[in-house]
């Protein structure tokens, strides 16, 4: 039982102080909303680079990692594209999709990597995504520019993938 | 328990009024924002099954935490304990589950640290530091570390699946089930999430009703791993037997067994625990009225 009024005063400035931010941060913008816009931005990318899309492919029975497979002159098998939460459990899916010959790409943090991004640079990002979020009052910390990585599996006979300007996605 | 302790120091603020209501907002903190997100998509009901930052455990945890933080044996609250109440909140100021989480992790173990010799606000501290260690498990670490403890679930539910026929395969976290539905062992599924709730539900039950440590405590720790990581195994085993099994053992259905057989683990390891710890050990020496009389 609280017997002071001024703890308990303090008490609920402080718990209005700390929750107020959060509940605000959490109404900009839902994850859900965060997947679906990164998912439109990947289109509206590689659409402007002459992409076309040809078929979606599910993944997961629950949509949490959306995959299409993308055309276009000088890459007529496609090449495929998967969304995925940057999460180290995502990578073996996006591993598994590829044959002997294809190579996969992963784009991650504005750069272009032969290899999943390590633990560490994941950590970094995480990091650096909260320090935003400290020094940029009232930026949500879901949903900005980076936050998925992409997965793009190439077939050796699709040249025109060398082209894409993936730090631009 | 005696209500004794829980009367304030007549010349000042009680450290024990100070510290349920302080932990509360800490707890409200750290798990808000996660619970907030699932709540908005499944709905507070569903919420509370499928998420552990909401779910019925962590609660029941809270409060049992906040009834031991009660009971501490009472002081004045001194320089020492307004530095720690400023520098959680100074954390959770920051507006990221994860510095809230610290927040409750480095003050619950001030508040042990500095009350040891209280049973109930050691009991309070283990409560809480156990709670904030468990939900930065199995969040942002879980996600970027446990690739290998999902791939041993992998591992060990290709070989449950290839009892029932062969072909199956695996690698990493992923399970191929040619004849069956294949499967991805995310974050969320994994045998760690339930195998902490189980922990979590035990140390609840056994602070709550002996708050008092024990070193043999903790023997009963590979009783609650054994028939959890079984349990969890053969349920993502039979999520992948058919795509129909998946809609139903992944579905609330899959996760209320789930739970119950954790609680059930929990609640037989808590009374095994209890059994092994005779009334007579329990440590009163700051209350000397409780004290067995020679």
């Amino acid at each position: 039982m609280i017997r002071h009024w001024r703890l308990a005063a303090s008490l609920a400035a402080l718990a209005a102080l700390t929750l107020g931010p959060k509940i605000a941060l959490h109404g900009s913008l839902s994850m859900l909303d965060a997947g679906r816009a990164d998912q439109l931005r990947t289109e509206r990318f590689l659409a402007d680079n002459g992409w076309s899309r040809q078929e979606a492919i599910v993944l997961t029975l629950d949509g949490s990692m959306p995959a299409a497979r993308y055309a276009r002159a000088g890459c007529a098998t496609g090449m495929t594209v998967v969304i995925a939460p940057p999460r180290a459990d995502a990578f073996p899916l996006i591993g598994a999709l590829a044959r002997d010959d294809d190579r996969i790409v992963f784009i991650f943090d504005g750069r272009a990597l032969d290899q999943p991004p390590s633990n560490t640079a994941l950590l970094r990002w995480k990091f650096a995504r909260i320090l935003r979020a400290v020094t940029a009052t009232g930026t949500t910390t879901r949903g900005d520019a980076s936050s998925a990585i992409l997965g793009v599996v190439v077939p050796p006979d699709c040249p025109a993938a060398r082209d894409i300007p993936w730090s631009a996605a | 328990m005696s209500m004794a302790h829980a009367v304030a120091p007549r010349d000042g603020l009680a450290w024990p009024q100070v510290t349920p209501w302080f932990l509360l907002i800490i707890v409200a903190n750290s798990l808000l924002p996660n619970a907030l997100e699932v709540a908005h998509h499944v709905g507070w009901l569903d919420a509370t099954q499928q998420t552990f930052g909401v779910s019925m455990i962590v609660v029941a945890a809270t409060a049992a935490g906040s009834l031991l933080a009660v009971r501490a044996a009472p002081r004045r609250v001194d320089a020492w304990d307004w530095s720690a109440l400023a520098g959680a909140s100074l954390l959770m100021l920051v507006p990221v589950a994860a510095a809230s989480l610290l927040a409750l992790v480095a003050f619950a173990l001030y508040m042990g640290w500095r009350d040891r010799a209280s049973p109930e606000a050691v009991a309070a501290a283990s409560l809480f530091a156990g709670l904030g260690i468990m939900q930065m498990l199995i969040g942002p670490l879980l996600q970027l570390f446990a690739s290998r403890l999902m791939a041993l679930d992998a591992f060990l539910v290709a070989h449950v699946l290839g009892l029932i026929a062969p072909g199956v395969t695996h690698g990493a976290n992923l399970v191929d089930v040619p004849w069956g539905q294949s499967l991805i062992v995310d974050a969320e599924c994994a045998s760690v999430v339930p195998l902490l709730q189980t922990l979590l539900c035990w140390l609840t039950i056994a602070r709550l009703f002996r708050p008092a440590w024990r070193g043999t405590d903790l023997a009963v720790v590979p009783f609650i791993v054994l028939p959890v990581l079984v349990a969890n195994v053969l349920r993502m085993s039979a999520m992948g037997t058919s795509p129909g099994n998946y809609e139903i053992v992944h579905g609330p259905t899959g996760v209320y067994a789930i739970n119950i057989i954790c609680i059930l683990v929990a609640i037989a390891a808590g009374r095994w625990t209890l059994a092994h710890s005779p009334a007579a050990h329990r440590p009163a020496a700051h209350d000397p009225a409780l004290a067995p009389r020679r």
